[in-house]
């Protein structure tokens, strides 16, 4: 399936990291491979991902902390994918997502009361991104953000110019900065693919908030305080859309691509109130996206599809876990998983 | 020595320099995607083996119409025609040049996709071999044409 | 059944008559006391239990919905959306009276917005779990004045019953047998009182005969 002709093109530089990545998808966790999960004790399922090439190094199987592994794992999952792109672009486009949130948490801290505070120490930060996690500790703390790189020193002196700013104001502008980034990077490396993938996730975030602030009985100003640009999904449309029903806008945008997944969140929302289906057939719909990569024979589209795949697969993994954990409904669990992209 | 000779000469050493390229390229690009493969699963070596082997015939076709030639070219001699054979010899030569050096590079990539077919379906290596056939095809005809013309 | 130490006399006698009437009095007060606590408490005991249930239920659906938000976003990511509350609470204490009982109240002032957080990198389930946990959170306060309701309830109903028992079993029961005692012994007094009369009557007819 090409997604509106999509131009890959052919690059035999890739080809030992493309042939590696296809031998890698073969580990890849299935849907079967989540649910049999669900009956596993811990030590069993820590097995499962051994087999699954998971890096497991140093956990302690009789006591098994899989956020630990879960956040190994990611690490070496970046790195790998960092190293085989090899382009600075797409590895911007790729990892200023952690530098971001590393620049929300900082920025949240320091607007917390002295009270809740949490000490400059103890604030845990990714450290696989473009300005590692501990730099950028020290440099916010220092107020030296003149050795920041520019695409996230403008963020920082936009928050020192507000007072008293709200925590989901932080969240909005950094959210938002840091998509305009993404798309830019993405655009400037090349890779059709990758800019193509953020332009969809753009308009289906927009499409989704959309839902949740109606749901949430917002008004028009805080949707359009988070409406993004640079998707396909014309700003001012959805703007204008704000204003109809629930069911209009459904119908309204019955041209989309991904109108049956929006026709099938919308018929479980009215069921349920929740907007849970929505999401879960909207991430479905990223990954058939992804999927795509894996048409090109070499060519870094593969890598970042197995990268996305990789990030979707630890949140089903999380998404099994948790429920295990917490003896939630096996049915809520499973009805939960996200696609799979092998 | 003429100039035949001289063009003589050039036929032979383009068909195995240029058909060496094109090997030496398609194996590497399959070498590479092979070597990627095996990274995370050494065992099926011996399934890769041949995909990476075949660009390499092409090379081998060229050592063939080259050595073929070489043989000819004593027959050039300095007479009056030699320039004309010196010529017919080196155009013999080009067929199996040309297309070993593109069949090789394609065949090579068609070798690494394999690869990357084979890693994740073992048992349909074959079919990857009979994709990277066809394209050795045309490096056959080449070859043919290059003996034909030679002979 | 114990007799009060007392003088049998007419005196004591019309006291104890005083006291049973008033004891008796005290008793009927109370028992319609009991009564009616009994009728309150079973009243609110009621919505003790409907609000619990409730509660339980959307604690346990807010529970289970945040945690699947959890599961759905990278830990990190989750720690950062909630990390500061913008939704601020007002707790003020009052009191109330139900029969001279004092209970307590609460008056919860809600402000500001339940989501602290920027939608675009945060799950839905998340809106979900804190959306109802803004919402349990009157009915949980609801919860605690009730259940300290029912608590100050059962315990006046437990005190106001061991004084109607002890009227009924004891005092009314002792000041009736004290008056029957005194009656008696009154009694006896008269009869001695007029044996001895009887007596001396005797003697001084013998004597004027003789």
């Amino acid at each position: 399936m090409y997604f509106n002709g999509i131009n890959f093109k052919d690059n035999s530089e890739y080809s030992y990291a493309c042939a590696k990545i296809r031998a890698l998808e073969n580990k890849l966790l299935t849907r079967n491979d989540f649910i049999r999960m669900l009956d596993l004790d811990n030590e069993q399922i820590l097995q499962y991902l051994i087999d699954h090439n998971y890096h497991v190094e140093g956990i302690d199987p009789s006591d098994v902390n899989f956020l630990q592994v879960f956040s190994n794992e990611w690490s070496s999952v970046v790195e790998m994918v960092t190293e085989m792109l090899d382009n600075e672009m797409i590895n911007k486009a790729v990892l200023i997502k952690y530098d971001f949130l590393n620049l929300k948490i900082l920025v949240k801290t320091s607007i917390q009361n002295d009270e809740e505070r949490q000490n400059v120490d103890d604030i845990k930060l990714f450290q696989v991104t473009t300005v590692p996690g501990d730099d950028l500790k020290e440099i916010f703390f220092e107020g030296n953000f003149d050795r920041l790189p520019d695409y996230l020193k403008h963020e920082i002196k936009v928050f020192e110019q507000i007072e008293n700013i709200s925590p989901s104001a932080v969240d909005i502008i950094l959210d938002k900065a840091m998509y305009s980034k993404l798309l830019d990077f993405a655009n400037k490396s090349g890779s059709e693919f990758l800019y193509k993938y953020y332009q969809r996730l753009v308009d289906l975030k927009n499409l989704l908030n959309l839902f949740r602030l109606k749901s949430l009985n917002k008004e028009f100003k805080d949707y359009s305080m988070i409406l993004m640009e640079g998707g396909l999904l014309d700003t001012s449309t959805l703007s204008k859309l704000y204003a109809e029903s629930m069911d209009m806008i459904v119908n309204r945008l019955h041209y989309l691509d991904y109108y049956n997944e929006l026709k099938a969140g919308f018929d479980y929302y009215e069921q349920t109130n929740s907007l849970s289906e929505m999401e879960r057939l909207f991430d479905n719909w990223m990954i058939e996206f992804v999927k795509t990569g894996k048409m090109v024979l070499f060519g870094p589209e593969a890598i970042i599809g197995y990268y996305f795949a990789k990030e979707n697969e630890l949140k089903n993994l999380r998404i099994v876990l948790t429920g295990k954990e917490n003896n939630l409904d096996k049915e809520m669990v499973t009805e939960r998983l996200r696609e799979n992209y092998v | 020595m003429s100039l035949g000779y001289v063009l003589g000469l050039i036929g032979v050493s383009s068909a195995v320099i240029l058909a060496g390229i094109g090997s030496a390229i398609g194996i590497g690009t399959a070498g590479m995607a092979a070597s990627g493969a095996m990274s995370e699963d050494p065992k099926k070596f011996g399934k890769y083996l041949l995909l990476i082997a075949l660009p390499g015939t092409q090379g081998i076709y060229g050592f063939i119409i080259a050595f073929l030639a070489f043989g000819k070219l004593a027959a050039i001699g300095a007479g009056a025609d030699s320039f004309y054979k010196g010529f017919s010899l080196m155009l013999a030569c080009q067929p199996i040049a040309w297309s070993g050096l593109f069949s090789a590079i394609w065949q090579g990539k068609v070798c690494a996709g394999g690869v990357g077919m084979t890693s994740k379906q073992p048992n349909e290596s074959g079919k990857a071999m009979v994709m990277a056939v066809f394209v050795e095809f045309y490096a056959v005809l080449g070859l043919i044409i290059s003996i034909f013309a030679l002979g | 059944m114990a007799v009060i130490k007392v003088n049998p006399n007419r005196m004591e006698l019309m006291n104890l008559k005083k006291r049973l009437k008033l004891a008796a009095r005290g008793h009927k007060l109370l028992k319609g006391k009991q009564d009616e606590l009994v009728q309150r408490f079973i009243e609110i005991v009621h919505e003790n239990r409907e609000l619990r249930i409730s509660v339980e239920e959307e604690l346990s659906k807010a529970y289970s919905s945040f945690l699947i938000a959890k599961a759905v976003m990278p830990e990190e990511e989750l720690e950062e959306a909630i990390m500061i509350p913008s939704m601020e609470m007002h707790l003020t204490p009052g009191q109330k009276a139900i029969m001279n009982l004092r209970v307590p109240t609460f008056e919860l002032k809600a402000g500001g917005d339940p989501v602290c957080y920027g939608y675009t990198e945060t799950s839905v389930e998340l809106d979900n779990a804190i959306q109802i946990f803004a919402e349990i959170l009157k009915k949980l306060v609801r919860l605690a004045e009730v259940e300290k309701s029912v608590i100050e309830l059962a315990e006046e109903i437990i005190r106001t019953r061991r004084r109607v028992n002890a009227l009924e079993y004891i005092l009314m029961p002792n000041l009736q047998e004290t008056i029957k005692f005194v009656k008696m012994k009154l009694d006896e007094n008269e009869r001695s009182t007029l044996a001895r009369l009887m007596k001396v009557k005797d003697i001084v007819r013998e004597k004027r005969q003789s």
